[in-house]
């Protein structure tokens, strides 16, 4: 059993989809850090993919400061590190702009999208500050 | 060194051309598919690396050796497995174990007990008793514990229930996949495929239509919803690099091979510059199967009618 949950779907790479979930749920703290990480092999045999695909998810990981490496213990989830100031500018400008972009063009309001993100983020992260969605209110 | 290296090979069974100039090379380690359309060839190209079929013409070699001239110590390093495998009935799985070990030097008596307990085969049963999903399991294991450094397998997966399908690519991975054994495996199922081979060749009508890696597969291969303004606008021409053209409607849906650095969107912006919305993801290796053998299928009938 895995930590974490991915349903892979195809047409998506593999890699990219596997290191999204895990990605969620150490962000999510459903890993927390210090706690272990599966090996290239539990990765390939639950998910049933190449273990040349789990060994990038672990170290696309690594490189992103979310796993270390311990020779001979294995692999655990880091303490949590804040972002540079430079990745923090980088989803705020662009993948921000993105999804405003994307509601605009799909005719959303404003505060539709506001609450939607706000809604999304106390699912994930439990209720940090708490905005109500259109869909509560009915 | 290549695992797998074949230049220009072409079989006939009489007239009828089975391999048309076929090149293919495989490296060590990889996990490679071999996908293709009924015949198509991909059993002929297996029974050609395993040494069992000799092609006239062209050159094919699998670990640094020519197949016309393969000796007792390359067959003890390489395994193949035919699709819908006999295994002798009569024989518990023990007594086949003790039959194949001694002709491999390299023969894994503990990998052996792992894949049985893992495929949940009892070893005292005779092979007849076995569904025939306990029986590929069994020729599996057969191929794998001796620890080959090429595997061959001819549609392992034909008529396997999910929960046996799991077990055996499972088995594979953890045998094959982590010990970087080099296994090359030709299958129907598509969508199973795509998640655990690294690689992987298509082959329509005797010729290789695609070798690639996943990857490099995903990188390249683009399918592209195009949402057109009005539905009486005309499809004049099609692009080059447009595999598969469907239009259904104002909805065209494109199969992109696209390989040049320039972004595909703002292309096809320009190509439509009236469109009101373009989407483009990552193509499965279904749908690029699909466009490719179509594609295969339209360049022989075109062929036919200029041969008229």
């Amino acid at each position: 059993m895995l930590p974490f949950a991915v349903a892979l779907t195809p047409g998506l790479s593999p890699y990219r989809q596997v290191a999204y979930a895990a990605t969620r749920a150490i962000v999510a703290g459903e890993l927390p850090a210090g706690s272990t990480f599966p090996s290239v092999r539990e990765l390939s045999q639950a998910l049933k993919i190449n273990p040349n695909t789990a060994q990038k998810v672990i170290s696309e990981l690594v490189r992103d400061g979310l796993l270390e490496v311990h020779p001979g213990i294995g692999t655990k989830v880091t303490a949590r590190r804040r972002a540079t100031a430079r990745e923090r500018k980088a989803l705020l400008s662009h993948e921000v702009e993105q999804l405003i972009v994307e509601a605009k063009r799909l005719g959303l309001e404003r505060d539709e999208v506001i609450n939607a993100v706000g809604a999304r983020w106390s699912e994930l992260f439990g209720d940090e500050k708490r905005i109500s969605t259109q869909d509560e209110r009915r | 060194m290549s695992v797998i290296d074949v230049n220009g090979l072409t079989y006939r069974y009489g007239t009828t051309v089975a391999l048309q100039g076929v090149d293919l090379r495989i490296e060590a380690g990889e996990l490679h598919a071999l996908v293709g359309p009924n015949g198509s060839g991909k059993t002929t190209l297996l029974q050609i690396l395993a040494g069992l079929r000799r092609a006239r013409t062209g050159r094919a070699s699998v670990l640094g050796r020519d197949v016309s001239s393969l000796g007792v110590a390359d067959r003890q390093r390489l395994t193949y497995v035919a699709e819908g495998q006999r295994l002798p009935g009569w024989m518990r799985l023990e007594q086949l174990e003790a039959y194949l070990a001694p002709l491999y030097p390299t023969w894994d008596h503990a990998l052996a007990r792992d894949l049985r307990s893992r495929f949940d085969l009892d070893p005292r049963r005779t092979l007849q008793a076995m569904s025939r999903g306990q029986q590929m399991k069994a020729a599996l294991l057969c191929a794998l514990a001796p620890r080959p450094r090429l595997v061959l397998m001819d549609e392992p997966f034909t008529g396997m229930d999910a929960a046996v399908k799991d077990d055996l690519v499972r088995g594979l991975l953890d045998s094959a996949g982590t010990e970087g054994w080099t296994v090359l495996l030709c299958s129907h199922d598509i969508g199973e495929l795509e998640m655990f081979t690294d690689h992987v060749s298509v082959l329509v009508d005797g010729r290789i239509a695609l070798s690639t890696s996943m990857d490099a597969m995903r990188e390249r291969f683009k399918r592209v919803e195009v949402l057109l303004a009005g539905s009486e606008r005309r499809l004049e021409e099609r692009d080059a690099d447009w595999i598969s053209v469907e239009r259904g409607g104002p909805l065209l849906t494109l199969l992109v091979s696209h390989h040049d650095g320039f972004p595909l969107e703002v292309g096809l912006r320009g190509r439509f510059p009236d469109a009101v919305r373009i989407d483009v993801r990552d193509a499965t290796l279904r749908e690029v199967f699909i466009a490719l053998t179509r594609r295969g299928r339209s360049a022989a009938s075109r062929s036919v009618e200029m041969a008229r």
